[in-house]
């Protein structure tokens, strides 16, 4: 039996044509999409599409609650960091996050804290990670040690 | 990741369907026979595809995504009284998979198990002549080393196969003493021909592909647009190898013509049935009409079920 080429022409030209008009839809209705790091003013703005929101049980009295700087990231590595700032302060003294390198501009200065070997921490500051589900949890802080581990403590469920 | 991969198959459906529409569009007249095998192949791909995805098996796709599902499924996820509507439409279209496609099956089953099954030396006779006819034109039947026809003891006109391994041809006695020589060698050719396009083995696996997709409005028409080609590709199939459409669409009419709701059935089910009927009648008359038309041809050449089916395979592989 003959391959018609004039009908398999066509069919080209209608594929080509219908992912074209798909292509136009999803980029015209949806925009671009966003890559790496965003910003969230609240936690509930974080969509469910950046995973897992590492939120702590327990957080220092000194430290304000929601978090000061909340950042996630969509798409194929997700990820998502919460920055406490102490009650009327600016910076924050603790981030909890998680999510593989790179890490957002913002927290560039703690990328040798959250290496497997820790090195190059900025001075005054400590790092704990829990690990489980192939998922680790990575708590910087500029707080005592004790205060650190019972944030730590505190998010055990989330890798459970 | 259940919702997500839900929404992957809804868009995949919803592409293979738009995809079937304008092919069939720019493509008229397709064969029967290839337009039953693209039906299949679109119900089949989008649950293969997923699949694959989800085991990692394809190519990397980031930079040919022509539909971003992961954002489509973070849109519509995020709105509540979307997900609302969307729940109530994919749960009714799964009753729908069960009230017309899961029971009318359980019951064929049962009528055709409780009627006694004989053999019809004269029926034999004529199956094998027909059969000669499918070899002369060399069509393949499938899966058929041995071929049985039986006459099914049921007053209710039916014709049928039966059976995966070694198919069994049913004729119902209510049928038979309906149908003239003519008639009963062109409904035997149209069993035949559904050996010939894969028989009740492949429909079986896309059935099954079909039940895994029960939530979806899309397998769903696409399912049903299957069930019509499946017979249309027969009907097609019957009428080259008979060389006498006219005479299947005659035998599609007496099968048709009679059986009238039961008076002692409820006036639900009187109603059921009352639409139902409407429903094959107008579906027979769709039939007769292409019949008498002209067939416009039962097959096509394998490469271009290939063709069409890695299209639709590089179109719904860029829908990730």
């Amino acid at each position: 039996m003959k391959v018609p080429h004039r009908r398999l022409a066509l069919a080209l030209v209608w594929t080509a044509l219908l992912a074209g008009a798909l292509y136009g839809a999803d980029r015209f209705l949806l925009g671009p999409r966003h890559v790496g790091w965003q910003v969230a003013s609240t936690i509930e703005e974080i969509p469910s599409a950046a995973g897992l929101v590492p939120t702590p049980r327990i957080v220092p009295e000194h430290l304000g609650w929601p978090p000061r700087v909340i950042l996630y990231r969509t798409g194929r590595e997700t990820g998502c960091w919460l920055g406490l700032a102490d009650q009327g302060g600016a910076d924050p003294r603790l981030w909890i996050g998680i999510g593989a390198p790179p890490l957002p501009e913002l927290l560039e200065p703690f990328a040798g804290c959250v290496t497997p070997l820790r090195v190059d921490c900025p001075a005054g500051w400590r790092a704990l990670s829990l690990a489980d589900d192939g998922r680790v949890i990575h708590v910087l802080g500029e707080l005592p040690a004790v205060e650190m581990r019972r944030v730590l403590k505190g998010l055990e469920p989330h890798a459970r | 990741m259940l919702p997500q991969l839900l929404i992957t198959n809804l868009l995949h459906g919803l592409v293979s369907l738009a995809w079937l529409a304008g092919l069939r569009r720019a493509l008229a007249p397709i064969p029967a026979g290839l337009w039953a095998r693209m039906l299949t192949v679109a119900l089949t791909l989008p649950p293969l595809i997923v699949v694959l995805h989800v085991l990692g098996v394809l190519p990397d796709n980031e930079r040919w995504v022509v539909l971003r599902t992961d954002l489509w499924a973070e849109q519509m996820l995020s709105s509540p009284p979307f997900v609302a509507v969307s729940l109530v439409l994919l749960a009714g279209t799964a009753l729908l998979f069960v009230l017309q496609e899961l029971r009318p099956v359980i019951a064929r089953h049962q009528v055709q198990h409780h009627a006694r099954r004989l053999r019809d030396p004269e029926l034999e006779a004529m199956c094998q002549a027909v059969r000669a006819k499918f070899e002369d034109a060399r069509v393949r039947l499938v899966g058929c080393r041995q071929l049985h026809v039986r006459l099914l003891d049921t007053d209710t006109p039916t014709a049928a196969v039966e059976g995966f391994v070694d198919p069994v041809i049913l004729v119902s006695r209510g049928l038979r003493a309906r149908l003239d020589a003519f008639e009963l060698e062109a409904v035997l050719a149209h069993e035949l021909a559904h050996l010939a396009q894969g028989g009740n083995r492949r429909f079986f696996w896309v059935w099954i592909l079909r039940a895994i997709q029960a939530p979806s409005p899309f397998a769903l028409i696409l399912f049903r647009l299957l069930v019509e080609a499946r017979e249309a590709a027969a009907d097609a199939l019957a009428a080259e190898i008979t060389g006498k459409p006219a005479v299947l669409a005659s035998a599609l009419l007496k099968l048709r013509s009679g059986a009238a709701a039961a008076p002692h059935l409820s006036a639900v089910a009187r109603a059921r049935a009352r639409v139902l009927r409407q429903a094959e009648l107008a579906a027979t008359r769709l039939r007769v009409r292409t019949l008498l038309d002209g067939p416009i041809g039962a097959q096509a050449a394998p490469v271009v079920t290939i063709a069409s089916g890695a299209l639709l395979a590089l179109l719904l592989w860029s829908v990730a």
